[in-house]
């Protein structure tokens, strides 16, 4: 309600302004006026007895030589023009002061009395003329002559006292004047500037605002919506103004950031699909890879078959074994491709492969197994740890006269799984584990060693929506040692169905 | 920090608009108030209007007059129009201006007093009509005038009688010289000379040889002197009383060489005369009296006749001589006196 009763629209300020100069206007105007009209009435008290006083005495001059012409031929003429003078001079004596303040005063109060009795006197000579009176009428006429005397002497000395009077009080004027001047000029001068004051209030208060808007809106155009609010402290129009332009322009900027947010969360969806469909062009690759290689190892998967069958037959224990591990060797890697198998899986189908390692190069590739039974329900991508193994045997050890040990280990560290593959070999260079292990780096290049290690890891990130689960290096006393972290509730979600598995043995 | 100086300017500029046009419109009253004159200070209008009709050769209304009577009439509120007339045309003046009172219906006069018949014809008119006139210094008491204001002048001849015996040391004759218009009624009526007569009547050996009239001013007082002297040279004490007359002996007894023999005692308060008494030798004394106070009585006794016509209507002034033992402190009271007027 406060607000409301501040309000003052641009009109009402407007109107304010105008008035202020306009009353600073008026009061000069009426100041100067006030002042001419003073000094006017100054100048006319100065003269107006003056007009005055000679009036009357032309009048007592001319009633007199009239009544000396009536006395002298009786003319009705010359009576005539008598009247009329008396009228006029009665006319003249009316509201005639009586009250005394000064010599001028009481002048004037004695001219009035000595005109009643001129008239009085000039009437009884009128009348004894009329009666033929001679005697009469001349005393009479000689009596109001004296009148008349002392009439024109007062008026004289009335005037000659006026005269001085209004020297001095010219000069005085004069000088009055002059001081009145300067200070109308200091008036004029203040007004003026307190005129000009007042407009530059008004094109300040209703310009500034505008190009602070102004100065606003061409950032905006620039985009940039992190200008400060404009604040105006009129409560106009104006005021409303910047209100709604800051309005409006917060409410774009809040809108752009959830614009923005909007498309970041886009972007995060497109690119969870993206790895989704990075993730399963890595499994078409397997696939591809494990299709390409089934043309063989269902061959071969049923001519191991048939092998076993004949060493049977031949009673042969030993080579049927082999035979048999190699069978369940090729099954697991042809079944497993896009399904989600189990630590236990893994471990087993390693143990198959060193089955026939152990055929093929006796204690020279020894293997240890140092697995904890609570770590096997793991979940984990299929052929995992194979390409470890083939690494550790491979590039590990295969070069050595000696042989060497590949030790698979299983262990539950915290809520996490840790599987560790380690080798007794000679290692890999550093360069090499440096391509395998870094995000973006180039396509590991050599003998192929490394572009199944960068698949292993890429899968297990895949998996399991993490990015430190994979991790590889070169051991002190030699060997290579690899490790697999697998997160606790780490379960990949989005990988195939056993439907999936080309399962032809 | 800029609204502070547009505020600072702004109430600046007020501050001497303001104070400009208070100024202006002081100066524009002052313009206005201009001419606006006024008998006294207090700005009051007049209760009564009286016409002074006064010797203008006669010394007594000088400086001292007027102060009384302007003193007065400001107590009073009278607002008094003086006219100074021909002394050597006194009495056709006197009716003249007498008329005029009577026609511009003032509401009294003050009359320096003159003994002709045209003169007490016209007072007793002006009273007749309503218009009360007080006589000054010489009475016209077969006027009816309302009232008289001035010197008891039997004391003055008696005073002067007892400083002529003192000078005179006791033997001698003696000349009064009095101005003409004061001479109108018979010597035996005169008080002064009564006075005079009687003061002298218990000195035998000083005798009173003769009065003589003179024209006013100095002149005619040296031929008054000159006349005496050439027709009574025995005379060796003269009064004369009034001012002028005095000075008018005093040239003559230095311009003849009679300085130191023959006694001179003056009328006035003129300073010349007075420090011609410091001198010593030319004149012996002084009558004089307060003139302040016959113009502040003349005024009141106006006023008390106006307002009350029964009360007393002669209004005398002390007098006092003034001769070598106390002109001293004569000089200093009226130094002190000029000194609180000025």
């Amino acid at each position: 309600m406060g607000k409301i009763n501040r309000f003052r629209s641009i009109k009402q300020n407007m109107t304010t302004y105008m008035m202020a100069v306009i009353l600073l206007m008026t009061i000069l105007t009426v100041y100067t006026l006030g002042i001419l009209d003073r000094y006017k009435d100054q100048i006319q008290n100065m003269f107006e007895r003056h007009i005055q006083l000679s009036e009357i005495q032309q009048l007592v001059t001319d009633m007199d030589a009239d009544l000396l012409g009536f006395l002298s031929s009786k003319s009705s003429t010359r009576l005539n023009r008598f009247n009329i003078n008396k009228a006029r001079l009665e006319e003249q004596m009316v509201d005639w002061p009586e009250e005394i303040y000064n010599t001028e005063d009481m002048m004037l109060k004695n001219i009035h009395h000595l005109l009643e009795e001129y008239l009085l006197h000039a009437e009884e000579a009128i009348s004894a003329k009329r009666m033929r009176n001679v005697g009469k009428y001349f005393a009479a006429y000689e009596t109001s002559d004296r009148i008349r005397g002392m009439v024109v002497g007062y008026v004289d000395s009335l005037n000659r006292i006026q005269l001085g009077r209004n020297s001095k009080t010219y000069l005085d004027l004069v000088e009055q004047i002059r001081l009145l001047q300067n200070i109308t000029y200091s008036i004029t001068a203040t007004a003026v500037l307190l005129s000009l004051l007042i407009v530059y209030l008004i094109t300040s208060g209703m310009v500034n605002p505008l190009t602070h808007l102004s100065h606003a809106a061409e950032e905006i155009a620039r985009g940039n919506f992190d200008t400060e609010d404009i604040r105006v402290e009129s409560e106009d129009e104006l005021h409303i103004l910047a209100d709604a332009f800051n309005n409006m322009k917060n409410s774009i900027g809040r809108y752009i950031v959830q614009i923005k947010e909007k498309a970041e969360t886009e972007a995060q969806l497109k690119d969870q699909q993206l790895k989704n469909l990075k993730m399963e062009h890595l499994l078409d690759n397997a696939r591809l890879y494990a299709l390409q290689s089934q043309i063989n190892p269902h061959f071969l998967f049923n001519t191991i078959n048939a092998g076993v069958q004949m060493s049977i037959m031949e009673r042969a224990d030993r080579t049927g074994a082999f035979l048999e591990s190699m069978a369940r060797l090729f099954r697991y890697n042809i079944q497993k491709m896009d399904s989600v198998c189990t630590l236990q899986e893994e471990v087993d189908n390693i143990r198959d492969y060193h089955d026939l390692l152990k055929v093929r190069f006796g204690d020279l590739i020894r293997f240890d197994f140092d697995i904890d039974p609570k770590s096997l329900e793991a979940q984990v991508p299929p052929l995992i740890l194979q390409p470890l193994v083939e690494n550790a045997y491979i590039h590990g050890l295969s070069g050595l006269e000696e042989g060497g040990t590949i030790i698979v280990r299983t262990r539950r560290e915290g809520e996490d799984t840790l599987v560790t593959v380690e080798d007794t070999g000679k290692g890999m260079d550093p360069e090499s584990i440096r391509e395998v292990m870094e995000k973006n780096g180039k396509e590991p290049s050599g003998s192929g060693h490394g572009i199944g290690m960068r698949n292993v890891r890429d899968r297990l990130e895949l998996f399991y929506h993490a990015k430190d689960v994979f991790f590889m290096e070169n051991l002190q006393e030699g060997g290579l040692s690899i490790t697999i972290r697998i997160p606790s509730g780490g379960i990949w979600n989005g990988g195939g169905t056993d439907d999936q598995t080309d399962d032809r043995g | 920090m800029r609204k502070r100086i547009i505020v600072g300017v702004a109430v600046f500029l007020s501050l001497v608009l303001l104070v400009s046009l208070g100024a202006g419109l002081h100066l524009s009253n002052r313009i206005s108030q201009a001419g606006g004159e006024s008998f006294w200070d207090s700005r009051e209008k007049a209760e009564h209007h009286v016409l002074v009709l006064l010797d203008d050769e006669n010394q007594a209304y000088g400086e001292e007059f007027f102060q009384g009577l302007e003193a007065a009439a400001a107590e009073y509120r009278v607002a008094v129009e003086v006219m100074q007339l021909d002394g050597g045309n006194y009495e056709a003046e006197a009716v003249s201006a007498l008329e005029r009172a009577l026609f511009a219906k003032v509401d009294g006069v003050l009359l320096h007093g003159i003994r002709v018949e045209s003169v007490v014809d016209k007072v007793a008119l002006l009273q007749e009509e309503g218009i009360p006139v007080v006589t000054l210094l010489e009475d016209m008491p077969e006027s009816r005038r309302a009232a008289h204001v001035g010197v008891n002048r039997y004391s003055v001849g008696q005073a002067a009688g007892e400083s002529l015996v003192r000078s005179m040391e006791g033997v001698g004759k003696v000349a009064v010289i009095e101005q003409k218009s004061q001479g109108s009624r018979s010597e035996a009526e005169n008080p002064l000379l009564l006075g005079l007569r009687d003061v002298l009547r218990e000195n035998p050996q000083i005798g009173l040889s003769l009065v003589k009239y003179s024209d006013k001013g100095v002149l005619g007082a040296e031929t008054a002197a000159a006349e005496i002297f050439r027709e009574n040279p025995e005379i060796n004490g003269i009064f004369c009383t009034d001012g002028q007359t005095t000075l008018g002996v005093v040239q003559f007894l230095v311009d003849r060489n009679l300085v130191g023999g023959v006694s001179l005692v003056g009328f006035g308060n003129d300073q010349e005369i007075l420090e011609y008494i410091e001198k010593g030798r030319i004149v012996d004394a002084a009558i004089r009296t307060d003139y302040s106070a016959i113009g502040w009585n003349a005024v009141l006794a106006y006023y008390e006749q106006k307002t009350d016509p029964k009360t007393y209507n002669y209004y005398t002034t002390e007098i006092q001589v003034v001769d070598g033992e106390n002109i001293q402190a004569q000089i200093r009271e009226m130094e002190d006196a000029n000194g609180e007027n000025q």
